[in-house]
């Protein structure tokens, strides 16, 4: 398999995304949709059932740099949450302790981070964890 | 990473010792199959005098698939979207095997020469186009100016 | 769209005719070689009724697991070239120029298409041609071209996928069987994708070792006629290659004649050929105005997916096809004389050096239609295009009819009739814009819903119904 540049890459992405294909609890678009380099997305996350999360709708912003997708891009959380993996001042997702981003492999692109995050809200350890109060942000 | 098809190296071999005129295409180092392309707007359309850059990649099934192509300069167009999307036949449901990066390419430069509004990808530049063909055009010329002036 | 549907039936059935007569058109077997290739054609033609008459219900009624597995692995048993199937110095299958992956048509049929000599043989390509070679350099050249292109034996893909031993059948013992049902069935069918890419690339180095082993064995022996047969002698590696042609779609150099296609006489290469089908299901393209919004096409009635047959590489005329004529002066391999005994003429070896533009090149016949029988067309080596066609569609209707029953079932949860999940959530802050933002007009809204979804369902219904009176 050869390697898809990253502009083509993300255009699959965005298309993805447009066309509603991905999975229903999530969703990402292209912050700015004049940005030819389509740096900047944007990302929802529906709080998965069960949890204290159940019916919250979570906004993150995404940001895929020139090395993409052979870097992971930075995620950053807009609305509040509590969540280890997430910095509790900037929101920022720490590459650290957030496994997708840490053993980040090409295939990988932002659906898997979104699903993957929506997965770490549901973890038995994290599921149950006080959230701030909805609809405040970082 | 599997060897590079022969179509793809001689395709490269001769887009470079036989160049069409007014276009130019030339892989990337680390990609072979990842082009950087330029093409100059026709002559006698809103994009002459100018230079506009894409990119342009084949796909593993490549020449079974089409090339995906895209714009990287500004362009003002009913087919081609802000982020350099292009709607043209032969990149999409009438693309042919028998269709070369070579014809691709004077495709997309025949498309600058006559844009087709009746099946847009940028709809409000397609409204534009029907609503008052002449601004629009003069728009493409101001934008031609502006982000694909000759260096 | 209702004409063009039954005109395709008939051509579809047209050429089932004709297949079976392909089939039986075979000589009494001669000698043991021949004999051994009529058992094998017999195995291959099993194999196709097999996969015809079960191919369709595969789509609808669930076969075990086991039996497609072992279907699969007979369509990859195909595709393997073997040195001693060899028509006119060509082969029954691709040389590799397209991954596996890519070939998906029907490969008994294609391997009656050639032994018929209806279809150019899978040569084996050149990747350049010079015509300043000599004939002693010619020859080398062809004597050391491999079988069957180098295929990647450790794709990414399967790097983390274990594959056991190959020798046992049964690979339920590698499957984890902590993990869900889905993701059971999920790793299983990658452990079989895994293992078959391995089991492919032994079949065929097993039947490489083979071919070189009775090349060093045929140079070591002085005896001409004690050689192996089967492989062909120099003069017909001479003979074919010794004027090359590049296919003008993957620019490697083919022995002459290829096949023509039927409208517009370009040449292309069986493995090129192959490749060229319908295009995926998809709703017509329609011009639009710009001015109006645009149908999603989950709207749509999935009775209008359409799927065109291929149109021609070069020319574009719908229902691409070719004819292929086979050389006059050559006939080895199956159905013709050993390859190993084959003897170059004299005088025409010369003829054809000497004069470029012979006989050879190029079609002798004007453009046919594809209904003429010496015209194959991409849809006949994939017939089961129309079951692809009906399964989309099914696909579709199921998706929108579950869709609209999502979508009724939100409709449910308003803010006015608190659901049975509000009310087991023990968070206070129940609905929220989210749930009211579905609803505008509930009661008229879902009335709406209901009676789309019972039409959607009887949709599908009828489909099926439709699909299991055809595939019965």
């Amino acid at each position: 398999m050869s390697k898809v540049p990253r502009n083509f890459r993300l255009l699959e992405e965005l298309e993805k995304g447009e066309k509603g294909l991905g999975p229903e609890s999530c969703s990402y678009g292209l912050a700015d949709s004049d940005d030819i380099s389509m740096t900047t997305w944007n990302g929802t996350i529906l709080g998965p059932p069960h949890s204290n999360h159940e019916n919250r709708i979570y906004s993150l912003s995404i940001e895929c740099g020139p090395q993409y997708p052979d870097q992971p891009p930075s995620i950053k959380f807009i609305s509040k949450i509590n969540l280890p993996c997430v910095d509790p001042n900037t929101g920022q997702v720490t590459p650290s302790t957030f496994h997708t981003l840490r053993d980040w492999k090409r295939a990988y692109n932002m659906e898997t981070i979104l699903l993957d995050l929506r997965k770490e809200m549901a973890t038995p350890s994290n599921k149950k964890l006080p959230q701030p109060e909805e609809g405040s942000t970082f | 990473m599997a060897s590079l098809p022969k179509r793809i190296i001689k395709e490269t071999e001769r887009l470079a010792s036989d160049p069409v005129p007014g276009i130019g295409a030339e892989p990337h180092e680390d990609n072979l199959r990842y082009f950087a392309v330029t093409i100059e707007g026709p002559k006698e359309s809103p994009y002459e005098d100018g230079i506009f850059e894409l990119e342009l990649y084949l796909p593993d099934d490549y020449p079974m698939e089409a090339p995906k192509v895209r714009f990287l300069t500004r362009i003002y167009h009913p087919n081609i979207d802000r982020l350099g999307r292009i709607c043209l036949d032969v990149l999409k449901n009438n693309w042919s095997p028998a269709l070369q990066i070579r014809t691709v390419l004077l495709s997309i430069q025949a498309l600058l020469a006559s844009p087709n509004p009746n099946d847009p990808l940028a709809n409000d530049v397609a409204e534009d186009w029907i609503k008052n063909e002449e601004l629009a055009i003069s728009k493409a010329r101001e934008w031609t100016t502006l982000y694909a002036e000759k260096k | 769209m209702g004409n063009a549907l039954t005109k395709l039936d008939e051509s579809e059935n047209a050429f089932k005719g004709r297949s079976a007569s392909i089939g039986s058109g075979s000589t009494r077997p001669t000698n043991v070689s021949e004999r051994r290739r009529r058992m094998h054609m017999g195995i291959s033609n099993n194999a196709r009724s097999r996969t015809n008459s079960t191919g369709s219900q595969l789509m609808y009624k669930k076969k075990s697991t086991r039996e497609r597995d072992s279907m699969k692995e007979s369509f990859a048993k195909q595709l393997v070239v073997r040195y001693n199937e060899s028509v006119d110095g060509g082969y029954l299958a691709p040389h590799g120029c397209y991954t596996f992956e890519k070939l998906d048509y029907d490969p008994s049929l294609v391997r009656s298409l050639i032994t018929a000599r209806k279809l150019a043989p899978f040569y084996i390509p050149l990747q350049d041609f010079d015509e300043s070679w000599t004939r002693e350099e010619l020859i080398k050249i062809v004597d050391g071209l491999p079988l069957h292109a180098a295929v990647n034996e450790n794709p990414e893909e399967f790097e983390d996928t274990p594959i056991g031993n190959l020798k046992v059948q049964n690979i339920d013992e590698l499957v984890d069987k902590s993990l869900s049902k889905k993701e059971q069935r999920k790793q299983r069918s990658k452990i079989f994708k895994a293992r078959l890419h391995r089991k492919r690339i032994l079949w065929q180095e097993q039947e490489n070792e083979a071919f070189l082993e009775q090349k060093l064995e045929a140079k070591k022996e002085p005896n001409p006629s004690k050689r192996n047969l089967a492989l062909p002698s120099a003069d017909l590696n001479h003979t074919i290659y010794k004027k090359g042609i590049e296919c003008p779609i993957c620019f490697l150099y083919y022995p002459e004649p290829l096949n023509y296609s039927r409208c517009c006489l370009q040449p292309i290469c069986t493995e090129c050929f192959v490749q060229i089908k319908r295009g995926d299901p998809h709703f017509p393209h329609e011009e639009v105005d710009p001015t109006k919004p645009v149908t999603n096409d989950d709207e749509k009635d999935p009775n209008l997916l359409i799927s065109e047959p291929a149109s021609c590489a070069y020319c574009a005329t719908p229902n691409f096809g070719v004819t292929y004529q086979p050389p006059e002066n050559r006939k080895t391999g199956i159905g013709g004389t050993p390859p190993g005994s084959y003897k170059a003429a004299h005088d025409e070896e010369k003829a054809s050096v000497s004069n470029r533009s012979g006989s050879e090149e190029g079609p002798k016949t004007p453009s046919k239609s594809p209904e003429d029988p010496e015209v194959v067309t991409s849809d006949m080596i994939r017939p089961d295009w129309k079951a692809k066609l009906d399964k989309e569609r099914l696909r579709l209707a199921r998706r929108s009819a579950n869709a609209t029953a999502i979508h009724v079932s939100n409709q449910l949860v308003s803010p006015d009739h608190p659901s049975r999940r509000d009310s087991t959530t023990d968070s206070g802050s129940i609905p929220n814009a989210r749930s009211s933002r579905l609803v505008t007009n509930p009661m008229v809204e879902l009335e709406n819903q209901m009676v789309e979804q019972a039409i959607r369902l009887s949709l599908v219904d009828e489909e099926e119904r439709k699909n299991s009176q055809v595939h019965r």
